[in-house]
């Protein structure tokens, strides 16, 4: 059975605790409708690959990342040699195995994007949803914030802030998600706005339900294929922005991301000649960072999803 | 005799609302538009009972009901649960007040959350009011709205349930806590003709067995004798009539309610019948001011007594002085089709053609002729005042509610005795 089988199967059992819960099973049962496109569960299945890499990466290197390889003939230095049996992508100017730097280098890849995608999606639906459901003052000073933020360029605000924030892995990420969560707090606003004049909410405020009760069960379970879309934006745009810090030298040289790889390689003035030191990083990071934005392009199918019911309701009226 | 007060009790409710002004506005020292949504509305609201509200789209009713269920704020007036203002409700009073009038909306499609299952819609009030057993509360409410067996409905989303299976859903909700009042926005206007039928047929039955009380609003006076024993007719904001049902239906006082009872459809192709005319769409309910409002499509608009003048020259006039006061004349574009752009005679003769079709007589014809002149001479304040002078009618003024014993209540000029609703009008004949 498929995997998105699988997941629908799930949802209407009462399995767990975990998957009767509210949130739970309106996130998986999204995931089931935007998997049932082929294109959206081929990009969904690189991602879980790339994730995967992240956790058993490092177990699987062949190598130390910091290991000088020598040739066993001659006993020199391997300084940025080609492919071999024995080092299929190659050693690095140190003499570094490329292949277990790659391999260790996903690790940290993961993480910026997991938790840069995190914080872009907390921090944006928690401005975007109080904006647009208390609106008023509280949206004024928030979108105005939002709009101040946007005038921020990016890369040259991430080094004045890394600077005070000392250089370094986390706080690189934390930098990423202090600025990109902008576009979604937008998005989401406008989402929120949309959703809070349905009748459904009129009727639970009607009742006397309180508004965090209402945000927590009517309006996040509406904003959620929203927030998906913006998670998966969010986890390539951290990617790629850490990579680019890095390579400008403001984040950590230190944790072998691929990133670091990159910069490395310009470092030494082997980029164009050692390809397979450049190389095999910079098409990772381009296909994961292109993995979560066609996985994003998946929330087009729950839209149309949406649509279905819209099209009734327009006929009714 | 109990000398209880009502259930909910309506007095003179008002809710306006201010149009954005913008910064040049406030530079300006402008008074913002008032949009006059609810004004003046008086109603209530008895034990067991079940009232209607009647009236065109855009005319208050919905303002109306969110005023009730305290989605806004009103402006004016209060409203009384259990002899009790709103306007003094702490905390608690809310709490039983959003517990005891529950609210139905028009459009099922957007009524229920469509990521929650009947069974977690039907749960959610139970949950927010802290009522425990709710499987079988649940289970009950399906079954009373007639979703049987239950568990064939409990854990299915909105998606899969049909138009009147959603709407009995919500009407589920709203009885599921035993509310004393239920609110309904035509329920069933978004449904196809037989399910309306049958979740009217519902209704009916659930207002007789749960003893709730209904304030049923609608468009449709046809459905309104299925639910309500007394109607009340509204037009821009106001209540123009209110009646017991059957006695509307028959007699109506009002042209207006004459005009909406005209139009209620018979199912026979071959009955012929008077239809009262009515002409046009009510207007903007912004800054409406004095006056009958319903006095620029009324079909019997009030001539003055010494005003030889037929009913349909006489409205063209009276629709004629609307537009002047309002700003609201094309007489630019009239002006670009003449020859000769500053021939006023000619303005003025094209003008009449513009918005008169039926001749005048005498006086009346000359006065006219010379507001017309005046108005193409660029003096419309003049213009205004001289068809004043000669057309002012009774209807400018606010008519008073004339109630009769038989809690008989009309807003119109034609019924100004003081105790009797007394037939003054002659039938027209256009």
């Amino acid at each position: 059975m498929s995997l998105r089988g699988r997941l629908t199967e799930t949802t209407p059992e009462r399995v767990s605790g975990v998957t009767d819960s509210y949130i739970v099973r309106n996130f998986v049962g999204a995931l089931g409708i935007m998997l049932r496109d082929r294109t959206t569960a081929f990009y969904f299945a690189i991602l879980v690959g790339v994730t995967l890499l992240g956790v058993v990466g490092p177990m699987l290197a062949p190598y130390g990342i910091q290991e000088t390889q020598y040739n066993a003939a001659t006993g020199q230095v391997l300084q940025a040699a080609g492919p071999s049996v024995a080092h299929p992508l190659g050693t690095t100017f140190a003499g570094y195995d490329v292949l277990s730097r790659l391999l260790v280098g996903a690790r940290p890849t993961v993480i910026t994007g997991l938790l840069g995608g995190a914080m872009i999606l907390s921090i944006g639906t928690a401005v975007g949803v109080t904006a647009g459901y208390v609106g008023g003052r509280t949206e004024t000073v928030l979108m105005r914030f939002t709009d101040f933020v946007y005038g921020v360029p990016l890369i040259p605000f991430g080094i004045v802030l890394i600077t005070f924030l000392g250089v370094g892995f986390l706080s690189s990420i934390v930098v990423i998600g202090l600025i990109l969560w902008r576009g979604g707090a937008r998005v989401i606003r406008a989402q929120t706005l949309q959703v809070k004049q349905y009748p459904f909410v009129r009727v639970a405020k009607a009742t006397g339900a309180s508004t965090p009760r209402i945000i927590v069960k009517h309006i996040l379970p509406n904003v959620a294929p929203m927030a998906i879309f913006f998670l998966s934006l969010g986890v390539g745009y951290a990617i790629v922005l850490q990579a680019s810090l890095t390579f400008l030298g403001v984040a950590d040289p230190f944790t072998p991301s691929w990133g670091v790889m990159i910069r490395n390689a310009f470092r030494s003035g082997y980029m164009s000649e050692a390809w397979w030191w450049s190389i095999p990083p910079g098409f990772l990071i381009g296909l994961t960072v292109l993995s979560t934005f066609m996985f994003g392009r998946g929330y087009e199918d729950l839209v149309n999803e949406d649509a279905e019911s819209a099209e009734t309701e327009a006929v009714a009226a | 005799m109990s000398n209880d007060p009502p259930l909910l009790e309506i007095r003179n409710l008002e809710k306006y609302f201010e149009e954005s002004s913008n910064v040049l506005d406030v530079l300006m020292r402008r008074e913002p538009s008032q949009i006059q949504a609810v004004d003046d509305v008086s109603l209530t609201l008895e034990e067991n009972d079940s009232a209607a509200v009647i009236g065109e789209s855009g005319c208050g009713k919905t303002t109306l009901l969110l005023t009730l269920i305290g989605l806004h704020d009103a402006t004016g007036g209060d409203i009384y649960y259990k002899g009790q203002p709103v306007s003094e409700f702490d905390k608690s009073d809310w709490r039983e007040y959003r517990s005891n009038v529950q609210v139905i909306f028009q459009d099922p499609f957007n009524s229920l959350d469509p990521k929650m299952t009947v069974a977690e819609s039907l749960k959610e009030p139970l949950k927010i009011h802290g009522i425990g057993d709710r499987d079988r509360r649940v289970r009950e409410v399906l079954e009373h709205v007639e979703l049987s067996p239950p568990e064939k409905y409990l854990g299915r989303k909105p998606a899969n349930l049909s138009g009147g299976e959603k709407q009995r859903v919500s009407i589920g909700r709203a009885l599921v806590l035993e509310p004393d009042v239920i609110l309904a926005d035509e329920p069933v206007s978004m449904l196809d003709v037989s399910t309306q039928a049958a979740v009217l047929n519902t209704m009916k039955n659930l207002i007789d067995e749960f003893g709730v009380s209904m304030l049923y609003i609608s468009h449709d006076l046809s459905t309104v004798s299925y639910i309500s024993e007394v109607v009340n007719v509204m037009y821009l904001g106001r209540v123009v009539e209110s009646a017991p049902t059957e006695q509307i239906l028959a007699d109506p006082k009002h042209p207006y309610t004459e005009a909406l009872v005209s139009a209620i459809p018979v199912p026979d192709p071959h009955y012929n019948r008077e239809r009262t005319e009515m002409s046009g769409a009510p207007r903007d309910p912004v800054d409406l001011g004095e006056g009958c409002r319903f006095r620029d499509r009324c079909p019997a608009v009030i001539p003055p007594d010494d005003l030889e003048i037929p009913q349909a020259a006489y409205r063209e006039v009276i629709a004629f002085r609307e537009r002047l006061a309002r700003d609201d004349l094309t007489l630019d574009r009239v002006r670009a089709e003449l020859d000769d752009s500053t021939d006023t005679d000619a303005l003025a003769a094209a003008l009449r053609e513009e918005y008169f079709d039926h001749d005048l007589m005498g006086e009346n014809d000359a006065v006219l002729d010379t507001a017309l002149s005046a108005l193409a001479a660029g003096d419309g304040d003049r213009a205004g005042d001289l068809l004043r002078g000669r057309f002012e009618s009774v209807c400018e003024q606010t008519p008073a509610d004339v109630t009769t014993d038989d809690e008989w209540t009309v807003a119109c000029h034609y019924y100004d005795d003081d105790t009797q609703i007394e037939e003054k009008r002659v039938p027209t004949t256009d």
